[in-house]
């Protein structure tokens, strides 16, 4: 009877430990395959690593900058550092909502408490997300925290699903058939980063054209949920004591109407905070738009990115007494290096354009 | 056997009945959803949503294309095409590529209600009785589409027409 009793027990554990390995190779395989779906970004629009890359910075930066791509494409903070020896880090991505940037900078507060924080704040016209994939491509990258889940559920578009964010594989099952190289190099090992301190580097130049005007609205009264965000991103700052700075940013289109730069004003006014819109100042700051832009005035290249951040450096520095790093050798090593590699690439990128009349690896989104 | 018949025959009448019923608000439906604003242009009808290869083909060669989104995407970016009386804007829906919006700018083109650049905000309430009015922009809707006329400010002429998704601000 005991005999019976140990087989039956042993078949009993055997069943066990079968199911258990199939459970893990079956669960092994899903990870594996989740790893090898989940977009790299590494081909052309590698904005999609820009909120990861956060991750990997020197942190203590004494400016950080959040907005859209009107933040991440007109600012350099290689040429703030290299100028002023400021320390600065882009928090920006594709399309980021002003929740998004709340939730974005709330994370960085638990990492690190800048002197300044500028906001740019095109993306208070913004109602809602154009397209899920931007806010994949803000939160894909993002570490799990209560900010990421509340940031989520703040942004999501109709249809998007926390669980797809939770197990990414259930988003990206379908991208199987158009897996890259990439997806393969990258899969397993670290990827090389794309950005300089959140910046997005274009040397290629294609002269500012005018848009065509947008359809007139009969109110532009910016959307209740913006407002509320911005006001959390105001006192946020207040408690950490942390001076905050709204900016627009000189792209020419979508056209910054009146009626936005009066509800910024007047907003910036009431709360006592210092706001800049660098449209009214292109020729103080230098802007040549035949020259300073690489896709006709939407965003500026590098030769454009840097005199802003000349003009801009140079004002926050004053304003808030923002600290030169460049004696600090902790600091200066890794600044210096990236300034390098951000210097080497701006040469590339150069040559490149002035022999093709193009950059290759932008070509196939451009098209 | 005629009273087997009888109850056959109005259990028949019965099921047509039902079936008719729920067959006509599908239609009605289907039927509405079809109807849209259309801009015809060389005895083509282009509506919002279309393929923008069709759109474009029967718009003939432009005078300029020019790329309107801010930010960087595969799936974001939108594009002007700008002809000599109107602008039509291309955008991604997924994959494929359609008619965003149609903005008529100048009175050698106009609605098939007859309304073009020029005309009197008087004219707009005659052709479209049913238009909302709101600091000089007149909103009618048909089905998925809507027709979005500009009289400006100060009210007093249009000065531009817009097709585009119905429930746009």
């Amino acid at each position: 009877m005991k005999h019976l009793s140990l087989t039956a027990d042993r078949r009993l554990r055997r069943r066990y430990g079968i199911v258990s390995a199939a459970l893990a190779v079956f669960l092994g395989a899903v990870w594996l395959a989740q790893l090898l779906l989940v977009p790299k970004y590494m081909d052309n629009v590698i904005e999609g690593n820009f909120t990861e890359e956060y991750y990997n910075s020197h942190f203590d930066h004494e400016l950080l900058m959040v907005g859209n791509c009107e933040a991440y494409e007109n600012i350099s903070p290689m040429k703030l550092w290299e100028e002023y020896g400021i320390t600065s880090y882009i928090r920006g991505n594709s399309n980021q909502l002003i929740p998004q940037s709340y939730y974005l900078l709330r994370e960085a507060l638990r990492y690190e408490k800048p002197k300044v924080v500028l906001l740019n704040i095109q993306a208070m016209a913004v109602e809602e997300q154009s397209s899920e994939e931007y806010n994949r491509m803000v939160f894909d990258g993002m570490r799990w925290s209560k900010d990421k889940w509340q940031g989520i559920m703040a942004s999501r578009t109709e249809g998007e699903k926390m669980a797809d964010y939770l197990f990414p594989i259930l988003r990206y099952h379908s991208r199987w058939s158009e897996l890259s190289e990439a997806d393969f190099s990258y899969a397993f090992r670290q990827k090389p980063t794309k950005s300089y301190n959140g910046y997005y580097l274009r040397a290629d130049i294609r002269p500012y054209t005018e848009f065509p005007a947008e359809r007139r609205r009969s109110d532009y009264t910016f959307p209740e949920k913006n407002v509320e965000y911005l006001e959390q991103i105001v006192r946020l700052c207040r408690e950490n004591g942390i001076k905050l700075v709204l900016m627009k940013a000189p792209s020419m289109y979508p056209v910054w109407v009146d009626p936005y730069e009066e509800q910024i004003r007047e907003f910036a006014d009431k709360e006592g905070i210092y706001y800049i819109n660098t449209l009214e100042h292109m020729d103080e700051i230098g802007l040549d738009m035949s020259a300073d832009t690489y896709d006709e005035g939407l965003h500026l290249n590098v030769y454009g990115a840097e005199k802003l951040s000349v003009w801009l450096g140079r004002d926050l520095k004053e304003r808030y007494g923002l600290t030169d790093f460049r004696k600090e050798e902790g600091v200066a090593v890794f600044y210096n290096q990236r300034l390098e590699e951000y210097r080497q690439e701006s040469k590339e990128q150069k040559e490149e354009f002035e022999k093709l009349g193009y950059i290759r690896k932008y070509k196939a989104q451009e098209e | 056997m005629k009273a087997g018949n009888g109850i056959r025959r109005a259990a028949a009448v019965v099921l047509a009945v039902m079936m008719a019923m729920a067959v006509v608000p599908v239609a009605m439906a289907a039927e509405k959803k079809e109807q849209q604003y259309a801009f015809t242009y060389k005895e083509q009808q282009i509506t919002v949503g279309m393929a923008a290869d069709t759109a474009l083909k029967a718009f003939g060669k432009e005078n300029k294309v020019k790329t309107l989104a801010n930010c960087a995407d595969d799936n974001g970016k939108d594009k002007a095409y700008i002809y000599d009386d109107f602008e039509v804007i291309i955008t991604k829906e997924g994959k494929k590529e359609v008619v965003q919006s149609i903005r008529l700018t100048s009175g050698n083109v106009g609605t098939e209600e007859g309304i073009k650049v020029g005309d009197l905000p008087a004219a707009v309430k005659k052709a479209y009785p049913d238009a909302k009015e709101e600091a000089g922009l007149y909103t009618v809707v048909l089905g998925d589409s809507q027709l979005v006329i500009d009289c400006g400010f100060k009210n007093d002429k249009v000065v531009e027409i817009c097709y585009e998704a119905a429930g746009k601000k």
